[in-house]
């Protein structure tokens, strides 16, 4: 009777054909999330000299269990995260060789860093990323960093507190260090793709405080001042995949001005009678590039517009008359214009346009820059003249005019 | 169109003959008292309920008489008072003084001078005589004549109004139909007091005889719709009509989809409103639900008290339904679909916290989701089927065992009993029983299609839904107007409820004359005929 109903209609039948794809697919592509092992993040080093074992990659594995917490309490607190470490001559070989060890599938899309060893750096890093855009399973958006003066197994082995998941920690450290003191960007993954495909590439840089061996236990973790700490450190300068240079204080921070990166930091302007003592809050900043090729030479302009505000004087001083003002903004731009002319020669010694200002030419002569294009870094770059124009403005003097100090 | 009825009819006109019931019985009725009194009673088994009061009528002539009545359709005092005494008492037939007055000329004397019922009727034949009988009339037999009188009387055990028990409302009028037709007709009356309502009234079901009252509003009203019902009230072919939902069944579009095509309510005021916007209701007696025809998807997820409340907390409180609707169609596929196969687009803690949940969970998560949701059914059942004292064991139950139990023992994910609970709870807010009850098995097959293919077999099932749910339609309106077709005029009361000076014309599509509410020339009210 019921079969009379279903045969009756057309669009039954087309009903029961829908209904018997369902059946035949079975459950394709389908997972349970309990056959994944979550990977929080990801370091490449170097392996060997021979091709057998070229990388050696670690995969850090988050222990979900431990990092969400209550569920097994009173039991031996475990390690919130495990690192897995296996060679090979490719990377996707050496990541399918952790299988061995690892006890499920490895999950890619979660990775929230990806580490390269100081030695790899040096090495090249040019090749490291092909899988990292081929491979459906990654994604790119995670910021990649170079670990200075270690490995980066080192460096994903450190454990944390207050954010039990290290790698999490690290991107949350390098997010923050981007936002409010602009001393670093983050590179992610694309960016760097990208930038390395152009040409000389900035990455920020990680560094292991401390002893490794001590950063590997659970008890660094449960110390008050951990002994093994990791921190953002350094601006890696790499010129044709290579690691040059390692940035560090004003001209890491004049690479953050030029890029428009910055979105927040402090400036330290001097009183009369004291050096450095009052602090102006950036609170926006953008910046300019413009290029023009005059008698066959590039000139290039970087403006940068800043705004700020006084947060903090330790002299006295009249900031309520608009001299004390202009005064203070002609030594911000000073100091500002100081940070980028350090970045600017700083990277033109070294020979790496960091900051893609040959897009810029590019964009305004085109032909000019075909006929530069492979002598740039070489030999151009470091001797072209860039213009520094900074537009530094004071808008507030916080919740007080005058301050306390006479 | 009515697939279900047309493959039913051939079947049901075969094995139900019109005449089965009384074809043995003689219909005409004779001048005999007795032989007429004999007839009823065998005609009616010798039923217990039937109650015989023989008596002598008039004087000096005596005429034999009997009243027959079926106790509890009857009102006692009433017969007693308006019949029988006045039959008795009134001794005035004394004009008769030679006895040649022929028996139809007793009839009229006895039906213009002594029966004080409101409402007296000559049954000429037997058949006649049993329904009205069966209806709850007083029937009145006088010897030597060969018809009968019957007497309104109706009376007996009804329910009263009551409060509405599913569609309950805050600022509202707190009544609900009944079981009894008349009562039900009557308060739709006591609200729209024109002569435009019209009611016409039938009798359906060849054994249960049920009284069937279509009302609309005359010159509102689509004619053509009205016509429509008729046809369609016409074809129904069966030997009993039990409840409104029989007549659903018979009369809607399309039987075998899933959604409600029909409109439901307990609300006078409901009925009163759609009549007004030119929408035809049918009273089935014995039914305190009445139907409403046509309906739109829309309807099913406004109440009321949308209109008693202020419009901006009914619009939003509208958005809530449709989200909720959203959640129970898809809360718990969705779910399913990210976890075994987009664990990817959950955010990193989130993810982190689930697979925590998950890793000790024993089953895939279709299973663990499937689980959950039949046993929340199976409590969901239990509690309506299940008598009322024992209504606290089965919640203690349910909640402590399915809800912590079931995660502690590591059966369930505590994140998959948050899912199906959400899911539950927002398929509460579905104003209409019967729109519940359509997403409810939806949810199922939305469930295993992403089990099967994840978000793309979530994505499969919606456009076959909105595909077929697009193709319906209630008799002639679209399903889903006034969205597809996008009708922008009438979107002032679909999602959206703007305040009442806005509303000034009726919806489109449903009433296609007289849709302007407020006629501004003659400054008259609603519905006065038709123009």
């Amino acid at each position: 009777m019921i079969m009379k109903i279903f045969l009756l209609h057309k669009s039954y039948k087309i009903f029961l054909c829908i209904l018997s794809i369902l059946f035949i697919s079975g459950c394709w592509d389908s997972n349970e999330l309990q056959d994944f092992s979550i990977i929080s993040g990801i370091g490449i080093d170097k392996g060997g000299d021979d091709p057998e074992n070229r990388f050696r990659t670690t995969v850090q594995i988050i222990n979900p269990s431990i990092v969400s917490g209550g569920q097994q309490a009173g039991s031996v607190q475990s390690s919130p995260v495990t690192t897995y470490s296996e060679t090979g001559s490719t990377l996707k070989e050496a990541l399918r060789k952790i299988s061995n060890e690892a006890p499920a599938e490895l999950f890619f899309p979660h990775i929230q860093i990806m580490l390269i060893g100081e030695e790899l750096a040096k090495e090249g890093i040019d090749e490291l990323f092909d899988v990292v855009e081929r491979d459906p399973k990654f994604r790119v958006l995670f910021p990649v960093l170079i670990v200075k003066g270690h490995t980066a197994e080192d460096a994903l082995k450190v454990s944390t507190s207050l954010r039990p998941i290290p790698s999490a920690k690290i991107e949350g450290s390098l997010q923050s260090s981007k936002e409010i003191w602009g001393e670093y960007p983050s590179t992610r993954a694309d960016q760097a793709i990208m930038k390395l495909g152009e040409g000389s590439a900035a990455i920020t840089g990680i560094e292991i405080n401390g002893d490794v061996e001590k950063g590997n236990q659970t008890a660094n973790m449960q110390e008050i001042s951990q002994s093994t700490k990791l921190e953002i450190k350094g601006l890696a300068i790499i010129r044709e995949g290579k690691l040059e240079k390692w940035l560090e204080g004003d001209p890491a921070r004049g690479v953050v001005w030029v890029n428009n990166e910055m979105e927040e930091t402090v400036m330290n302007l001097d009183c009369p009678e004291k050096k450095d003592a009052i602090a102006i809050d950036i609170g926006r900043a953008e910046s300019i590039i413009k290029a023009k090729v005059k008698k066959d030479k590039p000139v290039i302009t970087i403006r940068i517009n800043a705004e700020g505000s006084v947060s903090e004087t330790h002299c006295s001083m009249e900031l309520d008359k608009d001299e004390t003002i202009k005064e203070l903004e002609k030594q911000l731009r000073n100091e500002i214009e100081e940070e980028v002319q350090a970045a600017i020669k700083t990277l033109q010694e070294e020979k790496s346009d960091v900051f893609g200002l040959g897009e810029y030419i590019n964009i305004e002569e085109k032909n000019y820059w075909k006929k530069i294009k492979d002598k740039w870094e070489e030999e151009i770059f470091p001797e072209s003249k860039v213009n520094i124009e900074v537009h530094a403005t004071i808008r507030r003097t916080g919740m007080k005019v005058k301050s306390y100090i006479k | 169109m009515n697939t279900w009825g047309r493959m039913f009819k051939k079947k049901t006109q075969n094995v139900f003959n019109d005449e089965t019931d009384s074809s043995s019985i003689e219909y005409d009725l004779s001048p005999s008292l007795e032989d007429n009194i004999e007839k009823v009673r065998e005609a009616l088994g010798h039923s217990g309920d039937l109650i015989l009061r023989e008596f002598e009528m008039g004087k000096p002539l005596i005429h034999k008489v009997a009243t027959i009545y079926l106790n509890g359709l009857t009102d006692k005092d009433l017969m007693g008072n308006l019949v029988i005494e006045k039959l008795m008492a009134d001794i005035h037939v004394v004009e008769n003084k030679e006895g040649d007055w022929p028996p139809d000329l007793i009839g009229a004397y006895v039906k213009d001078h002594l029966l004080t019922a409101t409402h007296v009727e000559v049954a000429i034949d037997l058949k006649k005589l049993l329904s009205l009988l069966l209806s709850g009339q007083t029937i009145v037999l006088i010897d030597g004549w060969n018809q009968a009188f019957a007497c309104a009387s109706q009376g007996g055990e009804i329910r009263s109004i009551q409060e509405p028990t599913t569609e309950s409302s805050v600022r509202g009028p707190k009544e609900s139909f009944t079981e009894s037709l008349i009562t039900n007709t009557s308060l739709i009356r006591r609200r729209i007091k024109s002569p435009n309502v019209w009611l016409e009234t039938r009798k359906l079901g060849k054994i249960t005889q049920t009284d069937i009252g279509v009302m609309y509003i005359n010159g509102i009203a689509n004619e053509k719709l009205i016509n429509e019902v008729r046809e369609r009230l016409d074809k129904i072919d069966v030997d009993e009509i039990q409840g409104s939902n029989t007549i659903e069944e018979w009369i809607a579009d399309d039987i075998l989809t899933p959604w409600p095509t029909i409109m439901t309510t307990e609300r006078p005021d409901v009925v009163s409103g759609n009549l007004l916007e030119g929408r035809i209701a049918i009273f089935v007696d014995g039914t305190p639900i009445p139907l409403i025809v046509p309906a739109t998807w829309n309807q099913f997820f406004q109440t009321a008290e949308d209109y008693y409340l202020r419009w901006n907390i009914s619009v939003f409180l509208r958005f809530i339904r449709i989200i909720s609707f959203l959640i129970t169609l898809l809360g718990p596929s969705l779910f399913i679909a990210f976890i075994s196969f987009h664990p990817e687009l959950i955010p990193t803690p989130l993810l982190i916290n689930l697979a925590a949940q998950r890793q000790a969970i024993p089953f895939p998560v279709i299973i663990e989701a499937l689980l959950m949701e039949f046993t929340f059914e199976v409590l969901r059942e239990a509690g309506i089927r299940m008598p009322r004292p024992v209504g606290q064991a089965v919640s203690i139950v349910g909640a402590l065992v399915l809800g912590e139990a079931a995660v502690s023992a590591g059966i369930v994910s505590s994140a998959m009993v948050i899912v199906v609970a959400a899911t539950a709870i927002a398929s509460f807010t579905i104003p209409h029983y019967s729109m519940t009850d359509a997403v409810r098995l939806l949810r199922f097959i939305m469930m295993i299609l992403a089990s099967t293919y994840g978000l793309y077999g979530i994505g499969l099932g919606v456009i076959l839904l909105v595909s077929h749910t697009v193709s319906l339609r209630s008799f002639g309106i679209p399903y889903l107007a006034p969205f597809a077709p996008l009708v922008v005029a009438d979107q002032k009361d679909a999602i959206l409820r703007l305040p009442k000076p806005f509303m000034k014309n009726r919806p489109r599509l449903v009433s296609q004359k007289k849709t302007n509410r407020i006629d501004s020339k003659k400054g008259e009210p609603l519905g006065e005929g038709n123009e």
